[in-house]
């Protein structure tokens, strides 16, 4: 065969498919992150189109949608703009969320000093497999035991019927912490050893060195656990719907039933009609949903810059 | 209070946390074991729902759950594997590339509900697949890509850059390379990765109930032509979860033995998803020791 | 098509003659012409006109950071792969220059082979370490990778040691086993030139005993280039030496030349420095 090649046929002159499979495995798993990323373009564009049509198509009036207090988009009031008062779902929310937040942080970072600070051994063989089953159980199982055992248990103490956001917070509060636990820990172990060992070497106490030192340093990064924590909250839907009640109005205590932006998606969506108001109403819930995970996104990112920078 | 007394206090204090949240694992697991493995059994397993008596099982949502899951893998695993060569091998830093990563980690926060809407919207609705196993599967899929993106990308970054280097120097083209020697040791944190993610698929419930809906027509389990409207594997009909099966119940059940079903039904979502959790230590290490010592 | 198919030890009868054709000094085989080696803005390699002898070792020595580990990287275009690394100047081998449009990387580092300073299997046995190379180049008979796997490990002196247990993975060979494992994964490419870089500093005594032995042997049928700090190796298993010092060569010549009389006061220096 040799004979059928040129003088001037040098192997390295040779043409290899190499360069050829080179380039389509380039252009194939560009096209794959590209596919990744227009899935979240396509994803953007619809709840933003959908959700501002209620404003734009049905002249809603966004000062009404983020402060009036009732919901029934089917109607008009007076003077011919649908009712979508959404404050109830949003202050349902906030609520949630800010307080499962306060509920879950102190004790996720007190765990995630103890696994760091106190005892590593017990952290590794007792809380790290503690953490990582906690995280795997699915949001409507937390709902199903907040249905079956939380709401009884508050309906018992408190009066009125145990829904509300007392369960909703409770649920949450759990469902929140393995997330916020590890995310914290990780934040405190990048804390350099030396400050640590500088600062028991002044004659600080262990206490003393964790709270002047470690949390001092590793604050931004608790601080973006917690971020995580209530995005996650804030968007969970059949958890929270599952315990709050779903009354469209704002409670006047923690146990009465109220609602919140993911409970009243998930139970509308099903019962109204493309394109109508009341559909696209719901839409427009939804883009405050995906608006605040934008915000919950962009502040982690902010903050972990400035981690970084320093 | 001295500084003795606080450090001692606050001790106590983080051992009360850690009972406690050791208390509530035990606690939860306890709970959902205790009260639903009692009604695990065989015809549990197995048969249909009942709508108004007592005595249904759950036995098409379980299939359903695992047939999601196969299919979601199907679609979202290549894709996730390509995406995450491109950004560990490829992507170089510019704005693009920036741009695309920022847009993954969108994704990723995306509360589950929302991709559900857009699945309702995008598959169910315009495309027109109705509430359908592949509709859902395709919901799943969006749900489950930001992470494995992740999960690829990681892994093959923490392969030594020697590796890629003695690809290289055999005149491997970088492709050669990657699909040859950087992805097969890659491998283990892949397929740790990938079943870690299963378990979080199988129990998700809020992506699904708009795209694969809150039902599961008759279906004959001897009938395995994909294309008869009985047959299980049937991609275009609608197919209730496991997951979305105990939030139904709960919600809307009417059957006088709900309660008694979700119980079930939790303990074996549960069941499942611990096995995820051991198979994906057990093949991880497996797999590692056979590559290291095979 | 037809090239795809061809044996390499076919296709290395043919590019000899092709270089006699060429004009081309024959004692040569492989010259660079003012190479340069560049990272972002800093110079690594200034200027090197060096040429390396068929079937002959040369030894590439100098102080760390001096350049001979770029420079030798530039020779099969490993730094290619370096985003803002690019070589300017000419490399000729068998006549042809390395840069040119025309020639195929992946050909360069098959017939310009590597070993690099730690041993790198991949994860995979021991067979498919060493078979991996022709079979991506095109050997696709099971026969034939059994043929080329044997030999190679046979040159690399590793055959007695592996033979029984070929299928198992290579990771769990020790270091210097590992090492002569890359060194035959190389050989199985059937190269003309070896290009190892400080092939034993991450061994025991043993074992780099072993690799040394190893490269006298192999010599005869390779031209062989290595960077070492270890000036006793160099000595004592290198032809010609050359040395560099920020980025330049200073001096080139007979192993036994450069360190008994060199001509720069500087390599004198640093051979006296490290032997002394």
């Amino acid at each position: 065969m040799a004979k059928l090649l040129k003088e001037s046929e040098h192997p390295l002159y040779r043409k290899s498919n190499k360069m050829r499979m080179e380039r389509a495995g380039k252009w194939i798993t560009f096209l794959s992150v590209v596919l990744t990323a227009a899935i979240t373009v396509a994803i953007l564009l619809l709840v933003f189109s959908k959700g501002l049509s209620t404003f734009a198509v049905n002249n809603g009036s966004l000062k009404e949608f983020l402060t009036g207090t009732e919901w029934n988009p089917g109607k008009v009031s007076e003077i011919g703009k649908p009712i979508i008062g959404a404050l109830p779902f949003l202050a349902g929310s906030l609520a949630v969320t800010g307080i499962s937040a306060v509920i879950c942080a102190p004790i996720a970072i007190g765990a995630a000093i103890f696994m760091s600070e106190i005892s590593q051994k017990t952290g590794k063989k007792i809380m790290q497999p503690v953490i990582e089953l906690l995280v795997g159980i699915p949001s409507v199982v937390y709902g199903f035991i907040g249905l079956s055992v939380v709401v009884p248990l508050l309906r018992e103490v408190f009066p009125g019927s145990g829904f509300g956001i007392a369960a909703g917070t409770i649920v949450l509060s759990v469902m929140i912490l393995p997330t916020v636990t590890s995310l914290s820990l990780d934040a405190i172990q990048s804390v350099p050893r030396s400050l640590r060992e500088a600062s028991l070497a002044l004659g600080s106490t262990r206490w003393q060195m964790i709270y002047r030192v470690v949390l001092k340093t590793a604050k931004p990064g608790l601080m973006m656990a917690i971020i995580f924590g209530m995005a996650r909250a804030f968007g969970e839907a059949l958890a929270v719907q599952m315990v709050i009640g779903n009354a469209a109005v704002i409670p006047h205590s923690l146990f009465e039933p109220a609602s919140t932006l993911t409970s009243i998606l998930t139970m509308g969506m099903g019962y109204t009609v493309m394109g109508q108001v009341e559909n696209n109403a719901l839409w427009s819930l939804a883009l405050i949903l995906l608006l605040m995970s934008l915000f919950f996104t962009l502040a982690v990112r902010i903050i972990g810059k400035g981690r970084t920078v320093r | 209070m001295n500084a003795k007394r606080a450090d001692q206090l606050a001790t106590v204090c983080l051992y009360a946390i850690v009972g406690i949240i050791v208390t509530l694992l035990a606690g939860l697991l306890g709970f959902v074991f205790v009260k639903g493995i009692p009604q695990l059994s065989w015809q549990f397993i197995t048969s249909p729902p009942q709508i108004f008596k007592e005595g249904g099982g759950v036995g098409p949502q379980l299939f359903n759950s695992f047939y999601l899951l196969v299919l979601t893998l199907l679609i979202s695993v290549p894709v996730a594997i390509g995406a995450g060569i491109y950004l560990a091998e490829y992507a170089k830093d510019n704005w693009l590339v920036r741009c695309i990563r920022v847009l993954i980690e969108v994704l990723s926060s995306l509360p589950s509900i929302v991709v559900g809407l857009f699945g309702f919207l995008f598959f169910v609705l315009y495309l027109g697949w109705g509430f359908s196993i592949l509709s859902g599967a395709l919901a799943l899929s969006v749900f489950n890509l930001p992470l494995l993106v992740r999960v690829v990308e990681q892994s093959i970054s923490n392969v030594p850059k020697q590796q890629r280097e003695a690809g290289w120097a055999l005149g491997f083209s970088k492709w050669e390379t990657i699909t040859t020697v950087v992805l097969p040791a890659a491998l283990p944190g892949i397929v740790t990765g990938v079943i870690l993610a299963s378990g979080r698929v199988f129990g998700e419930a809020a992506a699904l109930i708009y795209t694969a809906g809150m039902s599961t027509p008759a279906i004959d389990f001897t009938d395995w032509n994909p294309l008869s409207p009985v047959s299980p594997l049937n991609p275009f009909r609608p197919a209730e979860t496991m997951a979305v099966h105990i939030w139904k119940i709960n919600g809307e059940g009417i059957m006088p033995d709900a309660s008694a079903i979700s119980d079930g039904a939790a303990a074996l979502l549960i069941i499942s998803i611990l096995g995820f959790n051991l198979a994906s230590r057990f093949i991880g290490r497996l797999m590692f020791k056979k590559l290291s010592a095979g | 098509m037809q090239s795809m198919v061809l044996h390499p030890a076919v296709m290395k009868t043919k590019s000899m003659r092709v270089s006699e054709g060429s004009g081309f000094a024959a004692s040569s085989a492989l010259q660079t012409k003012e190479l340069s080696v560049f990272y972002g803005e800093h110079q690594a390699v200034n200027q090197v006109s060096i040429s390396f002898r068929k079937q002959s070792v040369t030894a590439l020595i100098g102080p760390s950071g001096c350049g001979k580990s770029t420079f030798l990287r530039a020779l099969n275009r490993m730094n290619d792969d370096i985003d803002q690394c690019r070589a300017e100047g000419e490399i000729y081998y068998e006549g042809i220059e390395l840069h040119s449009e025309r020639v195929n990387l992946h050909e360069v580092r098959k017939q310009i082979g590597m070993v690099f300073q730690r041993p790198v299997p991949f994860a995979k046995s021991i067979f498919k370490n060493v078979a991996s190379g022709p079979m991506r180049h095109g050997v696709k008979k099971q026969s034939e990778l059994e043929e080329i796997v044997e030999d190679s490990l046979k040159k690399a002196a590793l055959w007695d040691e592996v033979k029984d247990q070929l299928n198992t993975s290579a990771l769990r060979l020790s270091g210097g086993q590992q090492q002569r494992l890359c060194i035959a994964r190389a050989l199985a490419m059937q190269p003309s030139v070896l290009l190892l870089d400080e092939p034993a500093s991450a061994l025991d005594p043993v074992s780099t005993a072993k690799i040394e032995e190893l490269i006298t042997q192999l010599k005869a049928d390779y031209t062989i280039v290595i960077v070492t700090h270890n000036m006793q190796q160099a000595a004592r298993i290198s032809d010609e030496t050359a040395y560099f010092y920020m980025g330049r060569v200073v001096e080139h010549g007979q192993t036994g030349q450069i360190f008994t009389n060199p001509l720069h006061e500087q390599t004198a220096h640093y051979i006296n420095g490290r032997i002394g």
